[in-house]
């Protein structure tokens, strides 16, 4: 109940402020958390509209996204924009394929920010199997997913193991299957969230974060890996996020969303890969790798993939998909022991 | 600055009737007539970012034609004259060139091309250019870069543009139709080249550009391709481009020597510092759209040749944002997984109730609003009192809510209830009275 009855009193109160005391507020308070919420939209747009080009298969995807934008138009974006958005989702498959394979029938996947990811759908539509696959997000978040599963009942709710069982309009367990609304940086109720989706705590466990970890302190994102570390006997986590943010492009981007009302408060453990290895370790994580995107796109993915994905849309300037992937990087690192060996070096 | 067309625009009106060869199969004999006054009004409004009327825009552009088609695939310029790279549709950012530079018609300028796609103002930058060299056609060359074209600008950004500031690809049309006639090279005082992109194994002397048939769409291999996509590479000979189209050619290319020329400019790839030299100081990479793409962080270069041919770079920094014009105006750059943002933009009332709609639907009020007036739109028979029926269905939403139905399935259980007690007490008082006796 607490999220909605914060929400309620957040409303009046923005009702009852006047406009100048509004822009001084903006900093602080509730807008961060609303335009957080709204990169999901701008990530799910960037994704169904590189899908929609071929750069990668998601069938599921349309349900949640609208192929139009507010003024009509269709969604596009830039090749180098699609083109790194197949590294991402590329690498981030190959390494839940990876993990899945080690952890066998008993592995847990918990994604946060997941937003409208559809991982889940993916993996099981083609046969994967595990014990359970828990997403978490904001209830505002996650009760415009709930109803879009809702509504496709067959397409999505047909893939679950078990019946899906909703709570309050904002959580939905399904068997193999959860769904639930969560602030990460409230443990207490992101625990109590967990639990109520039966999350094994000795469970080899996955926990993926894209583009999530930085929208948080970097004090707040610690704290939660470190609860993850703490919470589970075998963890891995697998983070996709900035780095190297400390140059010039690294600036613009953050004058560029400070312009749209979105601060990016985490942005400090970017500053290089350096420092986000310094993240991990001081979470509890002893083992893994953190690297940039363009090595990623450039040696890491399939070279035959990577040409045809180069071929859909001709891309004008190579030096911009280089630009952006060199300042996201991803991170797999794993708590030892684990009785599956990743063969990780230490961090 | 000489070039092979010989008319300045002294008169009132600017026509050329005297000189011009309209080959230009849409113009066949006839000239078009624009006034001097007319041409500077339209650069005046053009000036501010502003539009000028499709109708307009098709004059200019007929207009525009009818120079260009006289001018060589090499253009031969005189200096002093400043070179410009890629523009890309980034307005507020040429404004800033032109100060750094010099206005036309003080200053000659060369551009590299690429004037459209990808920045927020492609139409607004192209038009202006082109009305400066149909006003200042001695002043002002412009020379074809790979954007130029009409694939490329259906990709990056230049027709979408034209679509949403006039409704219709007649501008964008027009426009293509003008790339066509846009000259493939220069030659600064027979000693400096000027290309967009770079060489071709096909080409090595400039007679054989001379006879490049350039009236058409960038074709996707060949002599012309090369020119407008190649790249110079740290290397040796000719390798295959990543870019799909065009040419890498090395240091030890022998174009130069071939053709008496001392240094090649072209612009066509990215540069942070804003210039580059490639193979000592045989290739110049220059490079004009600060801050590119409103994400690269880059700052631009243009740069002057005087007299002697010496050079001098200016390096310029992105327009500040106030002079960047109205918010309203522009999309955001892309990141991956970031803020549309586009409730920032809208004013407090609108952000109010979109705040508002969402309370509603997260609360799942619209869905049962909507649910209990749909479910009423179908009836057959429909009951006389909706008021009631609506409350009814809404109540039935609400786990827990005190509803008639509700409220009626108490009272049985507390009548019930009351028929046990009633039973019990009957009971009890029978055994007391039997054990009274």
């Amino acid at each position: 109940r607490r999220p909605n009855h914060r929400f309620a009193l957040r409303m009046e109160a923005e009702a009852a402020l006047s406009e100048p005391v509004m822009a001084r507020r903006r900093s602080s308070s509730v807008n961060d958390d609303y335009s957080v919420q709204k990169t999901n939209d701008d990530a799910s747009q960037s994704k169904l509209a590189a899908v929609k080009m071929g750069y990668w298969k998601d069938e599921f995807l349309a349900r949640f996204v609208s192929m139009s934008t507010d003024d009509g138009q269709l969604v596009h974006r830039d090749p180098e924009i699609s083109l790194g958005y197949w590294a991402r989702v590329t690498v981030i498959r190959q390494y839940v394929d990876a993990f899945l394979e080690r952890a066998g029938p008993g592995a847990q996947i918990i994604s946060i920010g997941c937003g409208f990811d559809t991982l889940f759908w993916r993996l099981k539509s083609e046969g994967k199997t595990f014990a359970r696959f828990v997403e978490v997000d904001f209830s505002s978040v996650t009760s415009r997913k709930l109803r879009v599963i809702r509504r496709a009942a067959a397409a999505l709710g047909g893939l679950f193991r078990e019946d899906a069982q909703e709570n309050q309009h904002t959580d939905l367990h399904a068997g193999d299957y959860h769904l639930v609304g969560a602030d990460l940086r409230q443990w207490a109720e992101l625990k109590s969230k967990l639990e109520a989706a039966a999350v094994d705590w000795t469970a080899p466990t996955l926990v993926i974060a894209e583009c999530v970890l930085i929208y948080m302190a970097t004090s707040q994102s610690e704290e939660l890996l470190s609860h993850f570390t703490q919470a589970f006997g075998n963890v891995a986590l697998l983070s996709y996020e900035q780095t190297n943010v400390d140059d010039d492009f690294g600036r613009v981007m953050a004058a560029n969303l400070e312009k749209r009302g979105l601060k990016l408060p985490g942005i400090g453990a970017c500053e290089s890969i350096d420092k986000q290895r310094k993240r991990l370790t001081a979470a509890g994580f002893t083992h893994g790798t953190v690297e940039d995107m363009h090595t990623v796109f450039e040696k890491r993915l399939s070279a035959e993939e990577r040409k045809k994905v180069l071929r859909i849309e001709c891309l004008d300037e190579l030096e911009l998909l280089r630009q952006l992937n060199e300042h996201y990087s991803i991170s797999f690192a794993v708590r030892a022991p684990l009785y599956y060996n990743f063969g990780q070096e230490t961090l | 600055m000489a070039s092979d067309n010989g008319s300045e625009g002294t008169s009132n009106t600017l026509s050329t009737a005297a000189t011009v060869r309209t080959d230009s199969p849409t113009l066949g004999a006839s000239v078009v007539m624009i006034s001097t006054d007319d041409l500077d009004r339209q650069i005046e409004t053009l000036r501010k970012c502003e539009l000028i009327t499709e109708q307009e825009v098709k004059t200019l552009c007929a207009k525009a034609r009818e120079i260009l088609v006289q001018e060589g695939n090499v253009q031969v310029i005189d200096s002093p004259v400043t070179i410009c790279g890629d523009i890309h549709g980034q307005f507020y950012d040429l404004v800033e060139l032109f100060r750094v530079g010099g206005p036309v018609p003080d200053t000659n300028y060369l551009f590299l091309g690429d004037f459209v796609d990808r920045g927020f103002y492609s139409v607004e930058t192209f038009l202006l250019l082109l009305a400066l060299k149909v006003r200042y056609p001695d002043r002002m060359m412009l020379i074809r870069g790979n954007h130029e074209s009409r694939q490329i600008t259906q990709v990056y950004g230049f027709y979408d543009e034209c679509q949403r500031k006039y409704g219709s690809a007649a501008v964008w049309r027009c426009c293509t139709e003008v790339f066509d006639f846009l000259s493939l090279s220069a030659v600064i005082c027979g000693k400096v080249f000027c290309v967009h992109g770079g060489l071709s194994p096909s080409i090595q002397t400039l007679d054989q550009i001379r006879t490049i048939d350039r009236k058409q769409e960038v074709p996707h291999d060949g002599p012309m391709c090369d020119l407008l996509w190649s790249d110079p590479e740290d290397s040796v000979g000719w390798g295959m481009s990543p870019r799909g189209a065009g040419y890498l050619f090395g240091s030890d290319v022998s174009f130069c020597e071939t053709n008496g020329v001392e240094m090649i400019t072209r612009a066509h790839q990215l540069v942070m510092e804003g210039y580059k030299y490639h193979f000592g100081e045989t290739v110049l990479t220059v490079w004009s759209a600060p801050n590119y793409c409103y994400r690269c962080g880059n700052v631009a270069a243009i740069l002057e040749l005087d007299e002697q041919l010496n050079k001098e770079f200016t390096i310029f920094e992105a327009a500040p944002q106030e002079n960047r014009g109205a918010p309203a105006k522009k999309p955001q750059p892309d990141y991956f997984l970031m803020s549309s943002g586009r409730f920032i933009d809208h004013p407090k009332a609108e952000k109010r109730t979109e705040l508002y709609r969402m309370y509603l639907e997260e609360h799942g009020v619209l869905e049962a609003l909507t649910k209990a007036l749909a479910k009423l739109n179908v009836m057959e028979e429909r009951p006389a009192n909706p008021m009631e029926f609506v409350v009814k269905e809404l109540g039935g939403a609400v786990p827990g809510a005190i509803t008639a139905p509700a409220l009626e399935k108490a009272y049985d259980r507390a009548m019930k209830e009351l028929d046990k007690l009633r039973k019990e007490h009957e009971e009890l008082k029978k055994e007391y009275e039997v054990g009274r006796k």
